[in-house]
């Protein structure tokens, strides 16, 4: 290849990431760079707008509102991840063993709630949650089980939650799993059947260690999605208003700070920073859940 | 008209030259309206324009209808965006990016003020008849007016609070609708003693509810000294007695805690474990409608008393403003002033789809609106029993520029100790802490007398 057509050719491909280039650059670098400068300054709704340097991040820090939030999203991410990715590997590996009878119907029906808006799942769980004549507790009922508050504290809302957000994503993680067990080499799997290993012992010994790496890319996702917990508790705040209360997520806090509050300044200071706990987070976990030699993202 | 005060001597002049040729036809609601606006105003209501209005009222397309037949140059486009809390987060993120703002829309008597500090919306007083203002209860125009005779919105309805309550299980229990707040108390124990299911009514969990009752209690937390300047004093006798008694209620397990607005909460009515609720008059119609079962079996009384002296509070009603970004104030602004005070405007907002509880004197004195009689409420005259409450209301009351902070704060502070069964009295004191706290940090001198 002569050196004009290479050049010819990278001009080319510059021509079709263009577009998507552009948006990068208008939906999400400028908005970064914007509210990390706004997140400088302090705009009262009397009085000017002034330089004040790091005073907002100092402020934060000592935001007891603000500590609780980020508590709250950590403890959710401990209770929700886990679970939610262990039966995301389960389903995987069962549809992947050719073992289910309808395994594309199984497929769908765990993927099908992701399809669902995030208010929407919301909307049809608050049904179930309901205290007084909620589906959950009318089932309870039938039990002569007594009525049960599904949002009493933060942490039985954690729970409720986490409920939820694992009906939602457990089959898009599903998917991504399983996309990455339909591209492992599938020699390993006939030289384990030679040696006598079934379906269940095939999965666990010879899947479940070459779809490391595809596990650690859906916690890096999740992670971020949990960190990010917006919808939901916004959506569930008419159910209990002091437990899903303005500083629920970090989120939800900036929300309410800049729309409520009506300080900007202080709402880019919170979203900037949930933007860098997110990344400490997730470069913590490359780290140590990288094994020796592997590059995992 | 303090407004023509505003205006240059020269465009006064000129105006005033150009109106002697114009006046001949000029609107009715603009009649005394100062020369100068009159021939604007006629001018604008001949310009082809679009307008956009912003409302969650539900008909409200009924008395756009009656304007654009009157002023058929001008289109409206009425969006409903999100009722309340919605709309507001739209507006002032519109306000931000100083964009995307719709010319008029609905906003609540207690975010007048807010809106005003963000400088979101327009004086309309220049376009505005001289007596205009009187043709509202003083109470209710003083919301919308300031000392400068500036004119920020115009009042659509508003939610004087009275009790709504089950008469037939009032009745079979022996207990007469309570005139004062100890007599509550005393049937709350008495109606859930006799029943485990049925409670007097739920624990006042809407920070707007609450704040009616505090304002009934005598509440007058803001005072803005100037226009950097607030007094907060949301920590006096009055909100801690009325903080204690609900949250004494609560912890002696004669109340339920069910949050508002929910489906269990509309059910909780209809299935007689509310037996009663301190309700704006718009909830004359909310209890209608979740509580079918229960149809003419409702009536309503006066709120309870502290002292016996017949007081109100009041809780909701909106108002429709023009937003400062307007590039048509005029036309907007006399839309905004037609859809609520046009006479046959404001007979129809009292109707179905919408039954907003009227804030016209001539609306609220009609023959038609105070012998309307209501089968839900055993065909009493309900309306009108709200329209004497509505006499009663305590005056003088004034919101904060940054109420929505307000009322976060007092879910987080003093709805949170009442639920949890602590001091309410300190809570109170917390609420007030924050609340001033947030304020100084919004660069205001606040005093706390």
């Amino acid at each position: 290849m002569s050196n004009s057509s290479l050049k010819s050719t990278k001009r080319t491909g510059l021509f079709f990431v263009l577009p998507f280039f552009l948006l990068f650059i208008a939906l999400l670098i400028f908005p970064l760079i914007y509210s990390g400068y706004i997140s400088l300054y302090h705009k009262g709704l009397v009085g000017g707008n002034k330089f004040v340097g790091f005073e907002n991040y100092v402020k934060m820090i000592h935001d007891p509102l603000w500590l609780s939030s980020v508590i709250r999203v950590a403890l959710y991410f401990l209770l929700q991840v886990p679970l939610m990715l262990i039966i995301a590997t389960f389903c995987a590996l069962a549809i992947d063993s050719g073992k289910l009878r309808f395994p594309k119907f199984f497929r769908i029906a765990i993927f099908i709630p992701y399809a669902v808006p995030a208010v929407i799942g919301a909307i049809i769980w608050s049904y179930f949650y309901g205290y007084n004549y909620g589906f959950l507790n009318t089932v309870l009922g039938y039990f002569h089980i007594g009525k049960v508050n599904f949002f009493a504290t933060q942490l039985s809302s954690l729970n409720s939650i986490s409920a939820l957000v694992t009906w939602e994503f457990a089959g898009y993680n599903m998917i991504i799993l399983y996309a990455a067990l339909k591209g492992l080499s599938t020699e390993l799997y006939e030289a384990a059947a030679v040696d006598g290993a079934g379906a269940i012992k095939t999965a666990i010994r010879i899947k479940l260690p070459q779809l490391y790496p595809a596990i650690f890319l859906t916690l890096i996702f999740s992670i971020i999605g949990s960190f990010q917990l917006f919808t939901e508790p916004l959506q569930f705040q008419n159910l209990a208003p002091t437990t899903f209360n303005d500083q629920y997520s970090p989120n939800v806090y900036a929300y309410n700070v800049a729309f409520k509050g009506q300080q900007l300044n202080y709402a880019a200071t919170i979203s900037f920073s949930l933007g860098l706990i997110i990344a400490i987070v997730a470069t913590a976990a490359t780290l140590i859940g990288s094994r020796k030699g592997e590059k995992l993202i | 008209m303090t407004s023509i005060k505003k205006r240059s001597v020269v465009v006064a002049a000129v105006a005033t030259l150009l109106a002697s040729t114009v006046l001949v036809s000029v609107s009715a609601q603009s009649a005394n309206a100062a020369p100068a606006a009159n021939a604007a105003i006629k001018k604008a209501m001949d310009t082809p324009t679009t307008l956009t209005f912003w409302s969650w009222l539900p008909g409200q397309q009924n008395q756009v209808d009656l304007f654009t037949a009157k002023y058929p140059k001008i289109k409206v486009k009425l969006v409903n965006v999100g009722s309340g809390g919605a709309e507001y987060s739209k507006i002032k993120a519109g306000l931000a990016a100083k964009a995307g703002l719709p010319d008029v829309a609905q906003i609540e008597f207690q975010y007048v003020p807010t809106f005003k500090v963000l400088n979101g919306l327009a004086n309309i007083a220049p376009y505005l008849s001289r007596t205009w203002k009187s043709q509202f209860p003083a109470w209710i125009s003083a919301q919308v007016t300031d000392s400068n005779g500036g004119v920020w919105a115009v009042p659509q309805d508003s939610g004087p609070m009275g009790l709504l309550y089950r008469s037939d299980v009032f009745a079979a229990n022996k207990i007469t609708p309570p005139k004062t707040w100890a007599e509550f108390a005393t049937a709350a124990a008495t109606l859930h003693k006799a029943d485990a299911k049925q409670y007097i009514s739920n624990m006042v969990m809407d920070s707007g509810n609450m704040n009616g009752l505090y304002w009934q209690a005598g509440a007058r937390p803001f005072k803005m000294t100037s226009s950097t300047a607030i007094n907060i004093k949301l920590n006096d006798a009055a909100t801690k007695k009325v903080t204690k008694f609900w949250g004494d209620l609560y912890s002696a397990g004669n109340l339920p805690a069910d949050p508002y607005w929910t489906s269990d909460w509309n059910a909780a009515f209809n299935k007689g474990k509310f037996l009663s609720w301190p309700a704006a008059a718009w909830g004359i119609g909310t209890v209608a409608a979740a509580a079918a079962d229960t149809k003419g079996n409702w009536r309503s009384a006066p709120l309870p008393t502290w002292d016996g002296k017949a007081v109100s509070g009041n809780w909701g009603g909106s108002t429709v403003a023009v937003m400062s970004t307007s590039k048509n104030v005029i036309a907007a602004a006399v839309l905004a002033d037609f859809v609520n005070t046009d006479a046959a405007a404001a007979v129809s907002l009292t109707k179905p789809p919408t039954g907003d509880f009227p804030v016209m004197n001539t609306v609220l004195s009609s023959a038609a609106f105070s012998s309307g009689t209501n089968e839900f409420y055993g065909g009493t005259t309900v309306q009108k029993n709200f329209a004497d409450y509505n006499a009663t209301v305590g005056k003088n009351y004034e919101w904060s520029p940054f109420q929505d902070q307000v009322y976060t704060y007092w879910t987080n502070d003093v709805l949170d100790a009442i639920l949890k069964k602590t001091d309410t009295a300190a809570a109170v004191d917390k609420w007030q802490a924050d609340t001033v706290a947030y304020a100084k940090a919004q660069g205001y001198t606040v005093t706390t007398n």
